[in-house]
């Protein structure tokens, strides 16, 4: 079922409504001329008085929730095509017969209600194509009443006249509503254009120009009709002519009206409007139209026999006040403001429904509702070409798919736990073998390095009297690497006899140093705790406990009294750090030794320093041992030094060769191994990662 | 400008320490010896405030119950244990020192212990990510290193013992003064930016 | 001898304080132009990437403490975590510091907060977000290792105290996403040069906030340290010479 739109607000309706369900406009007339009820909205939201005969139009009825209107219960009148049918023909007749009245038209009422008030007893005209002009809008007025058949006009009782004479065949059948026309034929009548305001300009007294086109056949009381100012393109209002209808209220139709409608509801003929009519129709002149009592006043008003002349739109034209909500519907000025379309607008001559004639009447339809595109403005901006070029490379980004996405994170290959798992059991496999296969392949350290005969030396001339300080300074898992060279060079303090105070700026310090303390002194039974080895415990805040252990070290860790049972003398030797033999730091980590010397040996640069230190802290210690001025006085550097100074501790002076017992000894042959097999691993995983890489950039070429 | 107490407070307890060391006298030697004291306090306590922190952390993973909640109780439960050993026996003890010997040394032995895998894998796939002249130094210089370092099975080759040598006495000694000469460096002006008052990671 | 290098000590640290202050409080409207440096532009890349896909970054401070050696570092770190904080606070997952000391935890829980705020913000500010996983490098090392996995992490930026157990975090980070490294300590740098994407070789790690812009004072002190360096290289060279001639 085709679906109407509302000609107020666009939207489609079912084809059976009577109002639409969206703004309850009339969807159907009532009967012929009559607006429909939306219309009055605009003009009512303007607060400008809307003609009586506008407004009582639109209040026929009420509007039911269901969104149609009630009529007054008065039998609907023809349908709206029937009513322009018989307009129509009317009009085409005139032309066919007599020009055109060159009287003015008389002015009308825009649908705005701008003008005169309509006349009780005249018809509010079907508007058609024409360019004429709308006069102001006029205070309301009330509406007048419908006039009777003794009313009409003598013209229009001659016109039914004739039409009873002519009969319906032949009779020239009203076509459908003529869009604007430029040459005349088909416009309405003389008597049914008015000046109507200029929406643009305002309203002005310019008569409607002549309109072009032949005049032989037209009757002179219409050859003076000026045309409809010629539209670029045609409106089809002739096909919204049913939606422009108003609901005309039944008993506002006049009887000749009326009488007309069925007239024209007759089935006729369409007639050919190039071709001559049949019989010429006898028309009265203009000045018998224009004499008082022929036409209503209000048809008359404003119209002269002659027409004015043509003057230019525009040129010395009063400006039309208009009403402040008018007003704001205009367009606004600039690129937005559809000039054309204004002009467009301006010249348009409404064609159908009660604003028939009249100039300048806004579409039914919004655009804007429609879903129109908005104009392409025109550029005004100075695009350089790098900005052209930027702003396509801008596009060309957007557009590919591959920029819209989020980059991801490199993230290395997880799948490949397999290359741990090997690497785990080669090293573990090669550390196992001298300890299955129970060999010893791996050559011992046969050169003793300096240092390492420095340590020993410095430890031989140690005295018995005053302790020697161990700060056990590394993590627990550098114990492995730590312990061996430690170990050794305790076993050697111990077999001199000095006594030992331990402490640690590492939190499990103290208990790694009571570990070495206790598998040291399984072979040296005489040192207890207490006597000759003093626990000083853990010294907090790293170097700043340092420093402060450089000045007092007895009150740095305990600060109070000695534990019971501890000498007295070993305890009053604590109270300076200068009392101390020598300070032995074993340490991973170079920084650790950095603090030691820099806190504590320049605050005693008297006391002998001795590092033993991991084979990664070596570069870093080496520089403190090799200086000008030296801060080290001996080194023991990781497993290879452990080695060597468990064999000075196991050296048979009398074979001349070392004893292999310490933990070093039992460490050295699956060192070797995992360091070899270690190397193996390097090499050959590195040399498979170049031919790897190799092969992907070959790869990548060829592809290229 | 509106300077915080805070920022003096931390201006004047930098410029006294400082002071103290080049100063002759008994006053800046005094209040060094305060402040010293007060930092190894203060140290020991921001000890106590770090296990704190990880016992909260583990703590609300456990109310949350966010996946590997399991392992933090177990380390809460480890946690309290040990602390309750020592704080009951003292540090000193056979008990304390057990436990460090037999259950956090072998732990930290078998991280070091992965420390080295992860190391020789990423030795290995070091000539792969990135190809450099610097790459390929490090890598033979390691392998130098290593061959040196390691003894060699029924022969001895002293060459590479004196490569070895000199490679860690000579320019990696060279360049380890000289990363600590920058060090140094950097670490006097991060200093000196907390003097001057433009670094206050003190201030809320 | 023992004043003689403290007073050649107190002459650099007063020169060098001189020349962070000309350059802080002169030309304060324009940034010096500094080398590029690729870890840098990583780590903004990477803050920017996290943000868009809504996981985290992950700022290892280490297991130094204020009053060690390594305190530098860590000051250093909490710097770069301000920037890294203000421009990731406002993604789903905000950054995540951890340390191995209980004061650098809670000076990285303040400068987070102060980001949360600053950022307007800090209804979303979570104090754990500064943490402590572990007491001790090792203890703190094995936390912070879990911490790329558990915590959606996919770039992980290691600056701080940190030994050769930075490889360990650095090869779980690696399993997520970018690995950015820097320490002051030697054994850490090589385990980082090995192991991350785009480590920071010797005092690179005090560069950080003169290129993250944290402030006017730390890009004069880069010039400072610059001019210093070039200074010790002459003397070096000098003395060297002097020496080898017989001269000292």
């Amino acid at each position: 079922m085709a679906d109407i739109r509302c000609p107020m607000c666009g939207k489609p309706n079912a084809e059976e409504a009577e109002t639409c369900l969206y703004c309850q406009a009339r969807l159907k007339p009532v009967g012929p001329g009559a607006a429909p009820p939306g219309a009055a909205e605009p003009s009512a939201a303007g607060g400008e008085g809307v003609p009586d005969w506008l407004s009582r139009l639109r209040d026929q009825g009420s509007p039911t929730p269901s969104g149609t209107r009630e009529l007054s219960g008065e039998r609907e009148g023809p349908s709206d095509e029937e009513a322009s049918d018989w307009l129509s023909r009317i009009r085409t007749r005139s032309d066919e017969e007599s020009p055109a009245p060159s009287s003015a038209a008389s002015p009308a009422e825009d649908m705005f209600g701008r003008g005169k008030p309509a006349e009780p007893s005249g018809p509010v005209p079907a508007f058609g194509p024409s360019a004429e002009e709308v006069p102001p809008a006029s205070a309301a007025t009330p509406p007048a009443e419908p006039a009777s058949a003794e009313d009409d006009p003598e013209w229009l009782r001659r016109l039914r006249t004739r039409r009873a004479v002519e009969g319906t065949p032949g009779a020239a059948p009203a076509p459908s509503f003529p869009a604007p026309q430029t040459t005349g034929e088909g416009l309405p009548p003389d008597w049914m254009h008015a000046p109507h305001e200029d929406l643009a300009t305002g309203p002005t007294a310019a008569p409607v120009p002549r309109p072009a086109g032949g005049e032989g056949s037209v009757p002179d009381w219409l050859r003076d009709v000026q045309p409809p100012a010629p539209a670029p393109a045609p409106i089809p209002f002739a096909s919204e002519d049913d939606e422009l209808r108003g609901a005309y209220a039944e008993k506002e139709i006049p009887d000749w009206l009326a009488a007309a409608r069925e007239e024209a509801a007759a089935p006729v003929d369409v007639v050919d409007l190039a071709s001559p009519p049949a019989a010429p129709i006898e028309t009265p002149s203009l000045e018998e139209l224009l004499a008082p009592g022929v036409l209503p006043e209000w048809l008359t008003a404003g119209s002269s026999p002659t027409p004015p002349p043509v003057e230019a739109p525009g040129e010395s034209l009063e400006q039309a006040v208009l009403p402040p909500w008018l007003r704001a519907m205009r367009p606004v000025e600039g690129p937005l403001a559809p000039k054309g379309e204004a002009g467009e607008a301006e010249e348009r001559v409404e064609s159908a429904g009660p604003l028939a004639g009249l100039r300048g009447v806004l579409p039914p339809k919004v655009e804007a509702e429609v879903g129109r595109h908005p104009p392409v403005l025109p550029s005004l901006l100075d695009i350089q070409p790098a900005h052209a070029a930027h702003a396509e490379l801008l596009q060309r980004i957007v557009s590919t798919p591959e920029s819209r996405a989020v980059p991801r994170a490199r993230r290395r290959a997880q799948a490949r736990p397999w290359g741990g798992l090997a690497v785990s059991l080669i090293l573990v496999a090669a550390m196992s073998v001298p300890g299955v296969t129970g060999t010893s392949v791996f050559a011992r350290p046969s050169v003793i390095a300096v240092e390492t005969l420095q340590t020993a030396n410095l430890i031989n001339s140690l005295p018995r009297d005053r302790p020697l300080l161990l700060a056990v300074d590394y993590d627990a898992a550098a114990s492995a690497e730590l312990e061996a060279a430690a170990l050794a060079v305790l076993d050697h303090v111990m077999t001199v006899g000095a006594p030992i105070a331990s402490v640690s700026t590492r939190p499990v310090g103290a208990a790694l140093a009571e570990r070495l303390i206790a598998r040291t002194r399984a072979a040296h039974p005489q040192y207890q705790s207490g006597v000759n080895y003093l626990p000083l415990g853990y010294i907090p805040a790293g170097p700043i406990g340092l420093r402060a252990f450089a000045a007092n070290p007895w009150q740095a860790v305990y600060g109070q009294s000695a534990p019971e049972g501890w000498d007295a003398a070993m305890v009053d030797a604590l109270h300076t750090s200068s009392n101390f033999s020598a300070i032995m730091v074993v340490a991973s980590d170079p920084a650790v030794l950095q603090a030691w010397i820099e806190q504590v040996h320049t605050a005693v640069p008297s006391v002998p320093l001795v590092a033993i230190v991991s084979a990664a802290a070596e570069p870093l210690a080496r520089p403190y041992y090799e200086s000008a001025f030296p801060s080290v006085q001996g080194m023991v550097v990781g497993l290879a030094g452990a080695e060597a100074y468990e064999c000075l501790n196991a050296f048979d002076p009398a074979s001349g060769r070392c004893g292999r017992l310490g933990v070093a000894d039992s460490m050295w042959d699956a060192f070797g191994m995992a360091v070899l097999a270690a190397v193996l691993i390097l090499l050959v995983g590195g040399l498979a990662s170049v031919i790897r890489r190799g092969v992907i950039s070959m790869r990548r070429t060829s592809h290229e | 400008m509106r300077i915080k107490a805070s920022v003096i407070v931390a201006i004047l307890t930098g410029a006294v320490m400082l002071l103290g060391y080049f100063l002759p006298g008994a006053f800046f030697a005094s209040v060094r010896d305060v402040m010293l004291r007060s930092g190894m306090i203060i140290g020991t306590v921001a000890l106590l405030l770090g296990v704190g922190n990880l016992l909260q952390v583990h703590l609300r993973k456990i109310r949350e119950q966010r996946p590997g909640h399991l392992y933090s109780i177990f380390m809460v439960i480890s946690l309290f244990s040990v602390f309750a050993v020592v704080v009951l026996f003292g540090p000193a003890h056979p008990y304390s020192v057990w436990v460090v010997s037999e259950i956090q040394r072998p732990l930290e032995i078998g991280l070091m212990a992965l420390l080295a895998v992860v190391l020789l894998l990423a030795g290995v796939r070091l000539l792969f990510r990135r190809q450099a002249l610097g790459t390929l130094v490090f890598f033979l210089t390691a392998i130098l290193v290593l061959l040196g370092t390691a003894p060699l099975p029924f022969i001895s080759l002293p060459f590479l013992e004196g490569l070895r040598n000199w490679i860690a006495q000579v320019p990696a000694v060279a360049g380890a003064r000289g990363i600590i000469l920058g060090v140094a460096l950097g670490a006097t002006a991060t200093g000196l930016r907390v003097l001057l008052g433009f670094d206050r990671p003190y201030e809320r | 001898m023992d004043a003689l290098i403290g007073w050649v000590a107190l002459g650099v640290a007063g020169l060098m304080a001189g020349l962070i202050l000309a350059f802080s409080l002169t030309r304060r409207a324009t940034w010096p132009t500094f080398r590029h440096m690729p870890p840098f532009e990583a780590l903004a890349v990477d803050l920017g990437r996290s943000v868009e896909a809504g996981t985290r970054l992950h700022v290892a401070l280490g297991s130094g403490s204020l009053t060690s050696n390594d305190a530098a570092a860590s000051l250093i770190g909490l710097a770069t975590l301000s920037q890294i904080a203000t421009a990731g606070s406002v993604s789903d997952k905000p950054p995540l510091a951890t340390s191995g000391d209980g004061a650098v935890a809670l000076l990285a829980q303040d400068v987070l907060r102060v980001a949360f705020r600053q950022q307007r913000a800090e209804d979303r500010y979570d104090p754990l977000l500064g943490r402590v996983t572990g007491v001790g490098a090792q203890g703190y090392a094995t936390g912070a290792m879990h911490t790329a996995p558990d915590e959606d992490v996919t770039a992980t930026i290691v600056l701080g105290a940190v030994g050769p157990e930075a490889a360990l975090i650095a090869e779980s980070g690696a399993r997520r996403g970018t690995v950015i490294g820097g320490t002051l300590d030697v054994q850490g740098q090589t385990a980082l040069y090995v192991t991350a994407d785009h480590p920071l070789i010797g005092e690179e790690l005090f560069a950080s906030g003169a290129y993250l812009h944290v402030n006017r004072a730390h890009a004069a002190s880069l010039q400072a340290q610059d001019i210093l360096r070039w200074l010790v290289i002459a003397a070096i060279v000098a003395l060297a010479i002097v020496r080898t001639l017989g001269l000292l």
